[in-house]
């Protein structure tokens, strides 16, 4: 559940501007995890408010491609108190993200709450659940929560290279969470047999990086969104159950839809893909701010570090 | 620069980038190869995994049922023509019969486990060559110059191997 | 499947010298001595000259890429080899030795696995030992490189954490196969013949702790056990504490040193002693020495790394095979060494010692073989060498 997706699938960035980035990046996750829980809270705010203003006011091409996807999504232009809430989120996902290794599993229960929780537990008892989730709220930490109140996770990281990830593989390896390479061939029998082990395998699912995806529409719009979960959840007989995080005042809900029923076929791949798209795009646009999408995701942008 | 410096530029150039366009031709066509390579390994390594299968109904010992099961698992492994989804399944599900039967058999079949074996790793071995391929046959150049021409597209095979001790 | 009886004659390439004591060396060698056994014909290159002949250590031949050269980079020295020599001494032994397949050690370092990879027309090999690269090299690897790892046929990786190494940064699969053990060597070990004992072998009437690493590197631990000693000593002040390994250090009293050991003596003091420890503070790609002394039927304490804890057990597991603390606390340390010298469980040594077996070269060399089959089988006709069928 690393997903950190702006800082793309391992071949090595080219412009210098990039790598001066890719260093400042490795610093914060280097120390910022150690200090990050201990900051006060209205530090914190401070922080993030100053952050996103400037981040606003530069408008480089992340928040463009953000207000772009926030825009075609609920439909209407973005006003700038929403993409300013979205910048906010974003960072307070990160900060959470940081702070995660030094919370207790009952700071991690308190924090979350699950709507139709029930649809899950009776998956996981049952045949076996697979959650997909878009990149909205934490979803790091609903993998955390699902780990701490009795249902075991695996799920594929999209970013896993250097030692200073590593800390963050170990931890969550610690609390149960089992994280699969992206890049690994045997990713999907690693899935499949997570499913047979008793786990709940969660998959980033709005977001193509492999180019082996499926074609859906999204509010109208196509995209290409990967089409693991309806594999692994064809292929075992679990259920698969779309979900999406969005944060509350102090903690976070994980809302569940319902389970998206099997259908045979490359076709029916594609229209168990459409029910998840169409769960995640309706649920998004009633608190899109919580929705850090800031890579290309439509088509008719440059698709350059999408392509591999 | 005269005339002829800049022609003679351009021409290394275009020579290098010539060089640099066939040397990515000639890895994608032996990455392509290395999967068709590792196809037929792994398929003649699941035909010999499902032969053995079915050899098992000859063990002295072995009750009508699971020799029933088995081999009704091996023979739809077998069948010819199985479109690729298919196949997976199948191969699959004779997986997890002879998992599941393997407590039940009068003896340890060793060569039926090293037939597991030697189809775990040639599948290993395949789904490695083709995402090695696949790599190779999206990037941009390779799609631009469709330097893969008319081959088609290599596809991992996804299947479970069952319990075996690798 | 005529191929499946056929002496295979494997040309290994080790980039390590033989002269210096390693687990890269350890495996190649053992792997080549099991292959051997097994009726099979293994060539090994490596830099640098052979301790004994090759016959002793149970290879085929061995035959010498001349001497690496040391090369100070990243904070300590490299031995490497490159260069237009070395290649050509590379290419004449790949074209002289007639391999069927040629099985490489640790192919991305700059030494004579890379230059091997690069000049071999034979089905390659290659074994992945490091769980923690230099990240620099390994993305300059993936880039420049790409050429070569795309020429591996069968990747192998001796841990889960080597095996996450080669996805991330070379982006191929490598099976996993643990390093192996001569299994037999060290269970044998309590019973060494007489004439073969040392003198701190014979008075081994107290109790024994024995320490095998690096006494100079940190990450190996010593301090943490050092400074359980006090805490152990007060109640057990009978207990015999013996440390072997490279690197000078000054050790308390009631401390024995051995300083390097051959692998001989290894066997002996493992076979002696009573209790284990294995303290390590970082991340070991694999805990071979652990495997050792189970075999050797000596109870294990070791710190809670995950490679150790995979091996041995979580702590409050019942079928747990060994004792793990929490990793640098000398005094969880301590408490555990007691507890094993108050409470020693020979059913739990015994069935670490049948683990154990479990990673004998006699298993993890049938993996081995299984997959060169494979690459064999995967090989392009006219690649399969002279040797005909």
């Amino acid at each position: 559940m690393l997903g950190r997706s702006d800082a793309a699938a391992i071949p090595e960035p080219a412009r210098w501007r990039d790598r001066i980035r890719d260093r400042i990046l490795r610093g914060i996750y280097h120390f910022g995890w150690r200090i990050a829980a201990r900051l006060p809270h209205r530090l914190v705010a401070v922080i993030i408010s100053a952050i996103s203003w400037m981040a606003l006011r530069q408008d480089g091409v992340h928040v463009r491609t953000l207000r772009h996807n926030l825009a075609l999504t609920t439909g209407a232009p973005v006003h700038t108190g929403l993409l300013r809430a979205a910048v906010k989120s974003y960072l307070r996902n990160f900060y959470e993200v940081l702070a995660l290794p030094a919370w207790p599993e009952t700071e991690i229960r308190r924090r979350v709450c699950a709507v139709n929780e029930p649809a899950v537990r009776g998956a996981y008892a049952g045949p076996g659940a697979v959650v997909a989730l878009p990149h909205s709220g934490n979803w790091d930490l609903a993998g955390a929560w699902a780990c701490a109140t009795g249902m075991p996770v695996t799920t594929v990281a999209e970013q896993l290279s250097d030692a200073e990830y590593a800390a963050f593989v170990a931890f969550r390896e610690s609390m149960g969470l089992q994280v699969v390479s992206h890049r690994d061939p045997e990713a999907l029998t690693t899935l499949i047999k997570a499913i047979h082990d008793r786990r709940v395998v969660c998959l980033l699912a709005d977001r193509d990086l492999s180019g082996t995806g499926v074609r859906v529409s999204w509010r109208g719009h196509p995209i290409t969104v990967p089409a693991g979960p309806a594999i692994v959840a064809r292929r075992t007989g679990a259920a698969l159950l779309p979900a999406v995080c969005q944060f509350t005042e102090d903690g976070m809900a994980i809302i569940i839809g319902e389970a998206i029923t099997h259908r045979q076929g490359r076709d029916g791949l594609t229209r168990m893909m459409q029910d998840v798209a169409d769960f995640f795009a309706d649920t998004i646009a009633r608190q899109p701010e919580d929705w850090h999408m800031m890579q290309p995701f439509f088509f008719g942008r440059e698709r350059a570090e999408a392509a591999r | 620069m005269s005339t002829l410096e800049i022609l003679a530029l351009l021409i290394i150039v275009m020579v290098i980038l010539v060089w640099r366009i066939t040397w990515l031709a000639s890895r994608v066509h032996r990455a392509t190869m290395r999967a068709e390579r590792t196809w037929s390994a792994l398929d003649a390594a699941l035909v010999g995994r499902a032969r053995r299968a079915a050899e098992l109904v000859t063990m002295p010992g072995i009750d009508p049922a699971t020799a029933l099961l088995v081999l009704d698992a091996a023979a739809a492994a077998l069948e010819p023509d199985l479109c690729k989804g298919d196949r997976e399944r199948a191969e699959s599900d004779l997986s997890h019969v002879l998992d599941a039967v393997d407590p039940m058999l009068p003896t340890s079949p060793t060569e039926l486990a090293s037939e597991r074996a030697r189809a775990s790793i040639c599948r290993r071995l395949h789904n490695d060559a083709v995402a090695t391929a696949l790599f190779l046959r999206r990037r941009f150049t390779v799609r631009i110059l469709r330097l893969a021409g008319r081959t088609a597209e290599p596809r991992p095979f996804e299947m479970e191997d069952g319990s075996i001790a690798l | 499947m005529t191929y499946r009886r056929r002496s295979l004659r494997v040309g290994m390439v080790c980039p390590y010298s033989f002269d210096v004591p390693g687990g890269v060396q350890n495996h190649v060698l053992g792997l080549a001595r099991y292959l051997r056994e097994s009726g099979h014909r293994p060539y090994v290159l490596a830099p640098g000259e052979l301790g004994s002949s090759a016959a002793d250590l149970g290879l085929e031949d061995f035959a010498s890429a001349g001497v690496a050269m040391p090369v100070p980079y990243n904070g300590s020295v490299a031995r490497v080899n490159f260069g237009p020599l070395s290649a050509a001494r590379v290419r004449r032994w790949l074209r002289n030795g007639k391999f069927d397949l040629i099985h490489l050690h640790e192919p991305i370092t700059p030494s004579i696995s890379l230059l091997a990879l690069w000049a071999a027309e034979q089905p390659v090999v290659a074994t992945f030992h490091t769980a923690t690269p230099r990240s620099r090299s390994m993305q300059l690897a993936s880039g420049v490189l790409r050429a070569a790892i795309e020429k591996i046929d069968a990747g192998i990786a001796v841990s889960e954490s080597a095996r996450n190494v080669v996805i991330q940064h070379l982006g191929r699969d490598a099976v996993v196969i643990p390093n192996g053990i001569r299994f037999d060597d060290f269970a044998g070990g309590r019973h060494m013949p007489a004439e073969r004992t040392a003198e701190w072998l014979r008075s081994a009437q107290q109790p024994r702790l024995v320490f095998i690493g690096r006494l100079d590197e940190p990450r190996k631990g010593l301090d943490v056990l050092l400074a359980a000693l006090p805490l152990i000593k007060q109640a057990r002040p009978n207990l015999q504490v013996i440390v072997a390994g490279q690197g000078s250090r000054l050790l308390p009293a009631g401390c024995r040193t051995l300083g390097t050991i051959s692998e001989e003596s290894k066997i002996a003091l493992l076979g002696s002693a009573d209790v284990f420890v294995a303290p390590q503070l970082a991340r070991e790609s694999f805990g071979i020495v652990l495997l050792e002394a189970m075999a050797a039927g000596v109870h294990v304490v070791a710190s809670d790394l995950p490679s150790f804890v995979d091996l041995l057990g979580a702590r409050h597991d019942r079928r747990r095979l060994g004792d793990v603390f929490t990793v640098g606390d000398h005094r969880a340390l301590a408490q555990a060494v007691l507890q094993v010298l108050d409470h020693p469980d020979p059913m739990r040594a015994k069935r670490a010692q049948q683990a154990a077996q479990n990673y004998d070269w006699s298993s993890v060399g049938t993996t081995v073989l299984a997959i060169y089959r494979a690459a064999l089988s995967t090989a392009p006709a006219k690649r399969t060498g002279s040797s005909m069928g």
